[in-house]
């Protein structure tokens, strides 16, 4: 089956459609500000252990990013958080109970790790199988699916769907009992430009009302648009749980453009830093040894030199992201 | 547990399979209850005295069983299995954690539409007899207890037999896998082993035989079933089928359903 054009209308404004989560039960409430504790979760298969003895915290009110290279084990750790598999030892705790002890785990915690759709079920249908479950009535499931822009294709057999539609339909499924955790894995997979941007901005407002979101993703760039904290895991094992504000972006340098590179070269040498002439798609430029970009700024400025463009360089998260890999 | 069975529910409706199986069942259960009217008319001629034996007029009334009942199991079996073909067993055992309660959901989903499967093959199979009765002289024995025994038993020999297939799919969880032994075995194996047994007169085998238990409930005695001489009384059918549906089920719920999903 072809997959169904793309609804014209895609991606309601998630400002505009913040409300599905004004009501919140009010036993969820006392939930929302207990963090999600992973302790001591071991797993092995046989002689391969998947996961080992690790442990971490999401706090409430912000979204944690959990990274690993392919095959570090976030989809194991995610699923066994979920009983999905069963760990060797360790659990996961939503506030103080494991995801299978939940009285009503769909309203507490809301899971997106596949986008799986019976192919002649409709996504509507698929929608309000789960919502028997997760005691949603059926304009909720129109409310939701509207919310991620797939209304006008609802009715038809998921089975046409392409990866982002589907990706989108998971999303709203784990919506559905409006809990108080979101645990998400790769969830920009399939998605468009345009569908990434809103999924950013979704997380990012449903952290804001004091929920708790943990995204799985390879996308280091997306993590660090998106993400307050980070867990960095490495063949099953905890490498860092960081605040990416905490993390250090100076890597001591920046970048100089300059009218006449050979005169800055001559008057930056009273810094007693080191400079080096670099060429990039813009031309040559200067990288001087030091992230003191107002002491670089005097010099060239009493030098009489035009300054084009005078930047602190930074290390961004992907770099830092190998360096904790390689320095494990 | 009452929302993990209306999610089930919704589950059965929201596909196609169900209702084009229902549809099935009532044409290919009339064709096949037919079969031993037709063999009545044909054995005694004109003014047949075939719809005169209470036997023969309930073994009209379930002659749509032996395919039926296959067709439920097919139901039965993707339950299961199908959720692990389509990969939705995920979304499943998150909405219902309790993979045990799960369970129980889905055999009371199952149960259910086994019942009404079963009431299309029992009402194709009364259609057809209506004509027969009428035109050669015979009997519904509606006066009769044992034909409303035979009549109800029928109705839930089929959803007994969506119960097998469930735990067919409990058992195996390969839906293609599960779907070869399920039908190979009522459309292969058993008339084989029937066959064997039949001929040998091992009466107290054939009645242990799924296809031996479920003629007793039904109490329908045709040589073209390769029936037991000596069946069990209807409440002893009943509950040798009961076993055929919790073996499996009980063996799958122990060995494959704690299994971590990927």
């Amino acid at each position: 089956m072809a997959p169904v054009n793309q609804p014209r209308r895609a991606w309601v404004d998630p400002a505009d459609a913040e409300p599905p989560h004004a009501e919140l039960p009010s036993g969820a409430l006392t939930s929302r500000s207990e963090p999600i504790r992973v302790e001591r979760l071991t797993k092995r298969y046989g002689d391969v252990i998947a996961i080992r003895n690790l442990s971490f915290t999401v706090q409430p009110g912000r979204v944690t990013g959990f990274l690993g290279p392919n095959g570090a084990g976030k989809t194991t750790t995610l699923r066994a958080m979920v009983g999905l598999v069963t760990p060797t030892t360790g659990r996961a705790r939503f506030g103080e109970h494991a995801y299978a002890e939940l009285a009503h785990p769909q309203q507490t915690v809301g899971c997106v790790l596949d986008s799986h759709v019976h192919p002649a079920r409709s996504g509507r249908n698929h929608l309000r199988v789960l919502a028997a479950t997760a005691e949603a009535d059926d304009s909720r499931v129109d409310e939701l699916l509207d919310l991620v822009g797939l209304s006008e294709v609802a009715h038809r057999p998921a089975g046409g769907y392409s990866l982002g539609m589907r990706g989108r339909l998971a999303l709203a499924a784990a919506l559905l009992g409006d809990p108080a955790y979101l645990i998400m894995d790769e969830p920009a997979n399939g998605l468009d430009p345009e569908g990434i941007r809103w999924l950013r901005t979704f997380i990012r407002r449903f952290a804001a009302s004091g929920r708790t979101v943990l995204v799985a993703s390879h996308l280091l760039s997306e993590v660090e648009a998106t993400a307050d904290d980070i867990v960095v895991i490495k063949a099953g094992r905890l490498l860092v749980q960081t605040q990416i504000a905490e993390l250090d972006f100076d890597v001591g340098s920046c970048l100089v453009r300059v009218s006449n590179h050979a005169r800055a070269r001559a008057a930056l040498r009273e810094l007693g830093v080191e400079i080096e002439l670099l060429e990039d798609d813009q031309g040559d430029y200067l990288r001087v040894s030091t992230s003191d970009t107002a002491a670089v700024g005097t010099v060239l400025f009493n030098a009489k030199l035009a300054v084009f463009e005078l930047t602190r360089e930074r290390a961004d998260l992907e770099e830092r992201f190998f360096q904790m890999l390689e320095a494990s | 547990m009452i929302a993990a069975f209306h999610a089930e529910v919704r589950k059965i409706v929201s596909t196609r399979l169900w209702w084009i199986t229902l549809i099935c069942v009532f044409v290919l259960a009339a064709g096949y209850a037919a079969l031993p009217a037709t063999v009545g008319v044909l054995e005694t001629g004109a003014g047949s005295t075939a719809f005169r034996d209470p036997g023969t007029v309930r073994s009209i009334y379930n002659g749509g069983n032996p395919l039926s009942r296959t067709l439920a199991l097919v139901v039965g079996i993707m339950a299961l299995a199908g959720e692990y073909r389509h990969r939705t067993i995920s979304s499943t055992y998150l909405a219902t954690p309790r993979r045990y309660r799960l369970l129980l959901a889905k055999a009371a989903s199952l149960f259910l539409f086994g019942l009404i499967y079963g009431a299309a093959s029992v009402l194709a199979g009364v259609l057809v007899a209506i004509p027969y009765v009428l035109g050669n002289d015979g009997s519904f024995f509606l006066h009769r207890g044992d034909t409303w025994r035979s009549l109800v038993l029928g109705v839930v020999s089929i959803a007994l037999w969506t119960m097998i297939g469930m735990g067919l799919g409990i058992l195996i969880q390969n839906l293609v896998v599960a779907l070869l032994v399920g039908i190979g075995f009522t459309f292969l194996v058993e008339p084989l082993v029937s066959y064997v047994l039949f001929r040998r007169g091992w009466d107290a085998a054939l009645n242990l035989l799924p296809s031996g238990a479920t003629n007793a409930m039904l109490d329908v005695t045709s040589p073209v079933l390769f029936a037991s001489a000596q069946p069990m009384a209807w409440w002893g059918g009943t509950a040798v089928l009961a076993a055929w549906c919790l073996l499996p089920a009980v063996v799958g719920a122990v060995v494959t359903v704690r299994r971590d999903v990927l």
